[in-house]
């Protein structure tokens, strides 16, 4: 066999050339009903909250009403006023744009840590338990804690970031990280990152142990160097695991908060204000509950739209086209 | 429809309803008794600010029986959307705690959210005796609070500093810059001066400081007017401050930190925070931490803890809390809030235990010749602060981190303040 054919079958494992499914066997109808049972009171205390949260946010978008009672708010007329004004504002636009660097940045930056420790940690090695373990520590960090070292650690005057900076030469002036419109996005999207790290390295490190190691002596009786074995066997292997670790950290990326809110509250001049955080300073500082309603639901549809085109694409098996 | 189609829509239509159900405000019919609970909104209950309200409510409760006053503290920068998000659902508390009244209660009484007490001031002695800036509880014509603080800022400075830097405390614009300079020029790391320079309305406040103390109307004639000369200089003074004599980024945390450290010379602030600096400066420090009016011909000022009364309660209650507001902004309570904060209240007589230490004498000083950064009869900017600290806060940023001329900056703002549908 040569190194293609290896190749060749090792990439049919992991890409959905899988054959014909077999029949599914249906659980017996009693057992679906004390199924059903069982997860009934969980489905309908999670599902009724959230779908009276989305009854009222719908209403409140649906009424040019900036701030009152629940009870005023719903009297007032039906109207489309506040969606017009939310997707005909640039400001809107503005923070979608920043909302998808910011998610794209504070996903991808942690993706490539955390695969490099992964990869480091999947290796034998002395002190291994206690190397992923220390790994895990940033998430367990609570975010206002992080939030508020890395405020202190990225403060131009006193922070020892711009220390160790101007120490090896890399500056001559401070820099103000959180202040200016130029590098305030970036700012918030390390501390993001640095946070995400681990939660990338579990899902790796899981996805780079279930994979035989029988592939990997294959190819290397075939020739195949690291570099070879890692784009045809490992990244291959890994893409379910890879897939559905960006789009849980996107997803969670995209309505950040903390972090944003605690260390710029979306300026300076708008550079950092997302969609999330615009909304919460629609509602809490403008004291526009309606517009930020509106804004509410216009991200939830947006985000709602992109999960599910995801998903399908997930649930096709296809994932040959994304590595 | 199929069968499953049906459960599906069944299932969906159950949880939709038992939701709305579950969530439905319940019909709350009062029971008749003599005791009445009051509850008290604050983002104050603590150190200091905590001992003057264990002491207000305790008096009043002893004072009145049948009435008990239960605070519910929460974090400052959770209280306005709390409170927010408690008065849209009907849950606001009955006493409000309003902060920074000239921005805040607008949006609430606007809302409908705070009770007209035009009736209940008449019987008292506040419209005769309480300084202009009780206007700051006022909207559209209609009062919703009552003023408990108004105060003049103060420079705070490290006597031990300036005199290693050869400088007496300035008392005027020329002289703080100098002073600044002086001590930026030291052989150490220390700055002359601090300033807040973040993404909050504070670093917006900080800088109309230089404006109302140098005489500067950034608002005239109903227009905005920052590109006016005097604004321009004025704020060419705090500019110069910002850039080169004092830390960068430092949000108000970091400025007043700074300052304690004894790592910046000079900062201007609320006479309140004197308390704080004499209880956690450094021992080594404390005695060089001194306040003394702002080195303006007038003395800038602002206001604070203000307290209205939630728009929906039952005549009871009003009652019973017209009463605690009567007993809140009497002499005696408001006599010990000076002394415990260290600051001047609105009710005038109330300070002057201030008076008898040279130390906190400024304080009093200040107080007495304050003019309002912002006039509370500036509406449209009241109305829409969030949106006019955006574009000014993006002015004055413009003004530490470029270098182009300030005049040129200001002009924009002034077209942009116009450009953003904002009128004061």
């Amino acid at each position: 066999m040569t190194t293609s054919d290896t190749l060749t079958r090792v990439r049919g494992l992991h890409t959905g050339d899988r054959g014909p499914r077999a029949p599914r066997k249906r659980a017996p109808r009693r057992s679906r009903i004390t199924a059903a049972a069982y997860i009934a009171p969980s489905m309908i205390a999670v599902g009724g909250s959230l779908v009276f949260a989305l009854v009222l946010l719908v209403g409140m978008s649906l009424r040019d009403v900036s701030l009152g009672r629940l009870s005023a708010i719903f009297a007032a007329p039906l109207t489309l006023t506040n969606y017009v004004e939310v997707l005909g504002d640039p400001a809107t636009w503005r923070s979608f744009l920043v909302s998808l660097i910011y998610t794209v940045g504070s996903t991808l930056l942690p993706f490539i840590g955390g695969l490099m420790i992964a990869l480091l940690l999947n290796q034998r090695m002395p002190g291994q338990r206690l190397l992923r373990t220390l790994a895990l520590v940033p998430w367990a960090v609570p975010s206002v804690t992080a939030t508020v070292a890395f405020v202190w650690m990225m403060q131009p005057t006193y922070g020892v970031w711009n220390y160790l900076l101007r120490s090896v030469g890399l500056i001559d002036t401070d820099v103000n990280w959180f202040g200016d419109p130029n590098l305030a996005l970036l700012a918030v999207i390390i501390p993001t990152s640095w946070k995400a790290i681990p939660f990338f390295t579990l899902m790796l490190l899981a996805g780079l142990q279930s994979l035989s190691r029988e592939q990997y002596e294959a190819a290397e009786v075939d020739g195949a160097g690291r570099l070879a074995r890692f784009r045809w066997i490992t990244l291959p292997g890994l893409a379910p695991f890879i897939l559905v670790a960006l789009l849980f950290s996107a997803m969670h990326s995209f309505r950040e908060f903390d972090f944003i809110y605690a260390s710029t509250q979306g300026g300076p001049d708008g550079a950092t204000e997302t969609a999330a955080v615009r909304i919460y300073n629609q509602a809490f500082e403008s004291f526009d509950l309606g517009n930020a309603a509106t804004l509410g639901i216009v991200t939830f549809v947006l985000v709602a739209v992109l999960v599910a085109l995801l998903f399908r694409r997930l649930n096709k098996g296809s994932l040959e086209g994304f590595l | 429809m199929t069968a499953k189609k049906r459960i599906s829509l069944i299932a969906a239509s159950s949880i939709l309803v038992g939701s709305l159900v579950a969530c439905a405000p319940q019909s709350a019919q009062p029971e008749a008794t003599e005791d009445i609970a009051l509850t008290l909104s604050t983002w104050s209950y603590s150190n200091e600010f905590a001992d003057w309200w264990d002491d207000v409510i305790g008096k009043f409760e002893k004072a009145n029986p049948t009435i008990t006053v239960e605070i519910q503290q929460t974090a400052f920068a959770d209280y306005g959307s709390t409170i927010t998000t408690q008065a849209v659902a009907g849950s606001e508390p009955d006493i409000i705690h309003v902060p920074t009244p000239i921005t805040t209660l607008p949006a609430w009484a606007k809302a409908g959210f705070l009770a007209p007490l035009d009736d209940y001031l008449k019987t008292t002695d506040v419209p005769k005796l309480w300084p202009a800036a009780q206007s700051a509880m006022e909207w559209n014509g209609t009062s919703y609070g009552v003023l408990l603080v108004d105060y003049g800022y103060n420079l705070f400075y490290n006597e031990a500093l300036l005199t290693e830097a050869g400088v007496g405390v300035p008392t005027t614009p020329e002289e703080l810059v100098a002073a600044a300079k002086a001590v930026t020029d030291l052989p150490g790391d220390e700055f002359g001066f601090a300033i807040t320079d973040d993404n909050t309305v504070n670093f917006v406040r900080d800088a109309l400081v230089f404006t109302t103390g140098m005489k500067a109307d950034w608002v005239k004639d109903g227009d905005w007017n920052f590109s006016d000369p005097d604004v321009v200089a004025a704020l060419d003074v705090w500019r110069e401050l910002g850039k080169k004599y004092s830390p960068i980024g430092t949000n108000f945390a970091a400025k007043r930190e700074a300052f304690l450290a004894g790592n910046s010379a000079m900062m201007i602030e609320g006479p309140f925070y004197y308390a704080t600096v004499q209880g956690t400066a450094d021992p080594a420090l404390v005695d060089s931490l001194k306040i003394a009016t702002t080195p303006f011909e007038v003395s800038p000022g602002d206001v604070s803890h203000g307290l209205a009364l939630s728009a929906d309660l039952d005549e009871n209650t009003r009652a019973a809390a017209e009463k605690f507001l009567d007993f809140v902004t009497s002499t005696e309570s408001l006599t010990t809030y000076s002394k415990l904060i260290t600051s001047p209240t609105a009710r005038p007589g109330t300070a002057q235990s201030l008076l008898e230490s040279p130390d906190t004498a400024p304080i009093v000083e200040a107080h007495e010749a304050s003019k309002l950064i912002i006039d509370p009869s500036n509406e449209g900017l009241r109305s829409d602060y969030a949106k006019f600290a955006e574009v000014t806060g993006a002015a004055l940023h413009s003004l530490l981190q470029s270098d182009a001329p300030s005049r040129e900056i200001l002009v924009n703002l002034d077209r942009a303040l116009d450009d953003a549908g904002l009128k004061p």
